[in-house]
């Protein structure tokens, strides 16, 4: 089941969020997404994962597809600093992130390594999808691990 | 004393002012102290004295403005900094409408950590912004950064969490910005307004809290006359705008925002006020050979050497106030750089950058007769030190014609005036009545600079001779962009020569022309003293004198074709190496690198080994190259009435890097934290006048 994950299988996690979670006004409404990594019983040295969302009806109109407007850490003192993304696949409407620890013991099992904040439009239904593109170790040998995305708590 | 502003001075002012207001009781006359306003025990001990007189009595107290000199003043300083109570020297506080108290403005400091590799420096530049105000404020912040950098990376600091920024096309970040900031996020927009301008906007800073701003940069370190160059620059030149352009950049007084109706606006302070933030900066330099000497002309510095070619430079505290360019020289072991070649493969390409010295043995090839064009600035920014030191360059290139030369003279400021109808020999005669009219300039007035350009390049040459035009200005003009496409246009077979004079001299403007104009760029005036302006005269004139390689083109051994940049690669001129940034997209780098070109009307080739070993690797390659791309492409908009049509290149490769350009913009939003109520009042931050610079001539006020 995990080989399955590991191997780049999509996870798609149903986003239709309500405007009362999130305050929306205006034709754009504003709200994080957690990103998680679980390693199970392997340290967690550096990650890549893609992310893509879509809303129904809405991708082919200029300026009304879901973006992402900023990018934060993760809880693990080691993913606490903002990963980095690539500005070349945000041209294609997917972000990857990437991120690595040098700590001597880097995290294990499930854990927030970083936060996504979205801005998408007003009344639609946005799906994200993640993948995760590859996992390592401390000394760079690959991985198995899971990624999913989960709506972060509502705005304070 | 102006409502909501008070100007708090030194120790010693302070016991002036203890004396006059003494005085002043004693003759029955009052002082008013205002409320809940810090000056310090000693002050406050006044105060409670009665040494101002009754309530209600007015006091003016003497400011202390620090200048670009005197280690006496530091002496002072020192002394000064055991005194935590004292009021620092014009620092600038600010009232809101309604409110009792006055507070400082909302950027407290600014943190500079730099670090260079060879060549290469990154730049991490942080803002603390801070609100002092019991609502809700949007904080706006224009403020220089050097017109080659790359802006490459953006965090936003919310109490403990850190946000990454996003590039987005310009107009999307700034909707994204505006929307998020009408519903109360907390959100940061970085937007370029000139390569060497930028504006900060912080929306939504609660009460009491603090959010910092940080900005990352890549550029290459300039080199002349074996001396490497290091600049930050601190505060932006009041600039002049032609009649009928609303495209500038207004310089304005503070609190008079909106007035100057351009589309960039920057709010100055009238001397001696001056901000109430500061900066702090420290650059670590690996040379990659021993320093042999390191300086800066501008500032006080401390210099820490942890091993020989390691060494790490700070600002010295006691010289944080920013009212001029930061610059750092420092020479290294061996004439030539030590590593000509930078390289770095990436997922994009493969990339290089290389430095293309002149042929040592080339200095003394004799030059052909010139015409030399020389262009003074005599606008009102250039009043006082300015034209001063501006005049006594061109009378120094004067002298140093030789008989086979011609010359011309040109003036501007609100139109352009000339010495004679055209071009004269360089008799003795001639010579002297030139330097009688340069010595009798004096400035005021606008910038009409472009009319002085065309009447520099468009009067018919002289086929006997090389014309060579020299311009000596501050740069402080808004139409920039138009000026360096008329160099551009016009140039034909002439050369342009930018010699910049003052302590934050439009670098843009300048160096732009010098590369439009396949020219070369010195400065003047940053230095305390005078014979330095020789030295730099004496290297400037010789650059002048004649380039010593034309025609330069680059060939790769191995690695295929190579996209670079400049396309057309500038002439090559003693003691000045000239930059070229490539990339090839496909695997291998080059293992030489060749330069073509001409020497004297001969043909005449430079080899470059790209081995490892003889090369160094920094990943800030892609930027520089994408950033040099888009300087090139820059000039063609400039250039052109159809150059609109390579601003979605422009968009694309900066998008692709991640680089913030006049297409492109940084934003980021804290989607988690959701302010009460509007986006409460905008502050702009204000600038400093920079030192030298008169804001009487220079400044719109109300």
């Amino acid at each position: 089941m995990r080989k399955m994950l590991a191997r780049g299988a999509l996870l798609f996690v149903l986003a239709a969020v309500s405007a009362r979670e999130t305050g929306s006004a205006g034709g754009i409404r504003f709200r994080a997404l957690d990103v998680f990594v679980d390693a199970g019983a392997e340290a967690l040295a550096a990650y890549q994962v893609e992310i893509s969302a879509e809303s129904d009806g809405h991708e082919a109109m200029s300026g009304t597809e879901p973006k992402i407007v900023g990018v934060e850490g993760g809880e693990p003192e080691a993913y606490a600093s903002p990963p980095y993304y690539d500005p070349a696949a945000l041209q294609g409407g997917r972000i990857v992130l990437a991120a690595f620890t040098t700590a001597d013991a880097p995290p294990r099992g499930r854990m927030r390594v970083a936060r996504i904040h979205m801005a998408e439009p007003e009344g639609t239904e946005v799906r994200c999808s993640t993948r995760l593109v590859v996992a390592a170790a401390p000394g760079g040998s690959r991985i198995e691990a899971a990624v999913e995305l989960a709506p972060t708590g509502g705005a304070r | 004393m102006r409502k909501g502003f008070v100007v708090a001075g030194c120790a010693f002012a302070a016991a002036v002012a203890c004396a006059l207001t003494l005085g002043s009781c004693m003759k029955g006359r009052g002082v008013l102290v205002p409320e809940a306003l810090h000056w310090g025990s000693a002050i406050d001990g006044c105060a409670d004295r009665g040494l101002f007189g009754p309530p209600g009595a007015e006091v003016w107290i003497l400011s202390q403005t620090p200048g670009p000199d005197a280690p006496a003043r530091a002496a002072t300083r020192a002394a000064e900094a055991d005194r935590a109570d004292l009021p620092r020297g014009g620092e600038l506080r600010a009232r809101l409408p309604g409110a009792a108290e006055t507070v400082v403005l909302p950027l407290k400091h600014t943190d500079v950590k730099g670090q260079v590799t060879i060549y290469v420096a990154s730049v991490r530049v942080r803002q603390e912004y801070h609100n002092p105000y019991s609502e809700k404020i949007e904080a706006i912040y224009v403020f220089p950064l050097p017109h080659d950098a790359a802006v490459r990376d953006f965090l936003m600091k919310v109490g403990e969490r850190t946000i990454r920024g996003i590039v987005r096309e310009r107009e999307e970040a700034q909707r994204l910005y505006l929307e998020a900031r009408r519903q109360g996020y907390v959100a940061s927009l970085l937007t370029e307004e000139r390569p060497n301008i930028f504006a900060q906007s912080v929306a939504n800073i609660e009460p009491g809290r603090s959010i910092d701003i940080e900005i990352a940069y890549f550029h290459t370190l300039t080199f002349s006359e074996g001396v490497y160059e290091f600049v930050f620059p601190m505060t932006v030149g009041p600039r002049y705008n032609p009649a009928g352009d609303r495209d500038g950049v207004g310089a304005v007084a503070y609190g008079a925002r909106g007035s100057s109706r351009q589309r960039t606006e920057i709010e100055y302070l009238r001397p001696p006020t001056v901000g109430s933030h500061d900066v702090s900066l420290e650059i670590e330099i690996d040379a990659g050979s021993p320093i042999r000497s390191i300086e800066s002309p501008s500032h006080e510095i401390l210099i820490e050497r942890p091993e020989e070619d390691r060494t790490v430079v700070r600002l010295n505290p006691l010289d944080s106030i920013p009212n001029r360019d930061f610059v750092l020289r420092y020479r290294v072991d061996g004439r030539d750089i030590a590593a000509a070649l930078a390289v770095h493969k990436a997922e994009s390409g493969s990339y290089f950058a290389l430095a293309v010295h002149p042929p040592l043995d080339l200095d003394e090839i004799p030059a052909p007769p010139r015409e030399m064009v020389f262009v003074l600035d005599s606008s009102g920014s250039m009043d006082g030190e300015p034209i001063a030191r501006a005049k006594g360059v061109v009378a120094g290139c004067l002298e140093r014609l030789r008989p086979a030369d011609s010359f011309h003279l040109i003036r501007f400021a609100s139109d352009a005036s000339t010495f004679s109808a055209g071009p004269l020999p360089a008799t003795r005669e001639n010579v002297r009545e030139a330097l009688a009219w340069v010595e009798n300039a004096s400035a005021g007035g606008g910038t009409e600079m472009l009319k002085a350009i065309r009447a520099a390049l468009d009067f018919p040459r002289d086929p006997r001779r090389f014309r060579v035009v020299a311009i000596f200005t501050d740069g402080y003009i808004g139409n920039d962009r138009e000026l360096i496409g008329e160099v551009e246009r016009s140039l034909g077979p002439a050369r342009v020569f930018a010699f910049g004079v003052g302590t934050s001299v439009n670098r843009f403007l300048l160096e732009g022309l010098a590369r439009a104009g396949r020219g070369a760029v010195a400065y003047a005036g940053l230095s305390r003293d005078r014979s330095e302006d020789l030295r730099e005269l004496e290297a400037f004139f010789r650059r002048i004198e004649h380039p010593v390689m034309t025609d330069l083109r680059i060939e790769l051994e191995g690695g295929g074709e190579a996209e670079a940049y400049p396309s057309r690669i500038p002439d090559l001129f003693a003691g000045r190496p000239v930059w070229v940034v490539g990339r090839l997209e496909k695997g291998a780098l080059p293992s030489t690198v060749r330069i073509l070109g001409r020497v004297g009307g001969e043909p005449r080739e430079i080899a470059i080994s790209a081995r490892p070993g003889a090369t160094f690797d920094h990943d800030a390659l892609p930027c520089v190259w994408a950033r040099a791309k888009i300087a090139e492409l820059y000039a063609r908009v400039f250039a052109s009435a159809h150059g609109f049509e390579v601003e979605p290149e422009i968009k694309r490769v900066a998008l692709e890097h991640g680089l913030v350009s006049a297409y492109t913009a940084f934003v980021a939003v804290d989607s988690l934290t959701r302010t009460a109520g509007d986006h409460g009042t905008t502050i702009s931050v204000p600038a400093n006048m920079p030192a030298g610079v008169r804001y009487e001539t220079t400044v719109c006020e109300r």
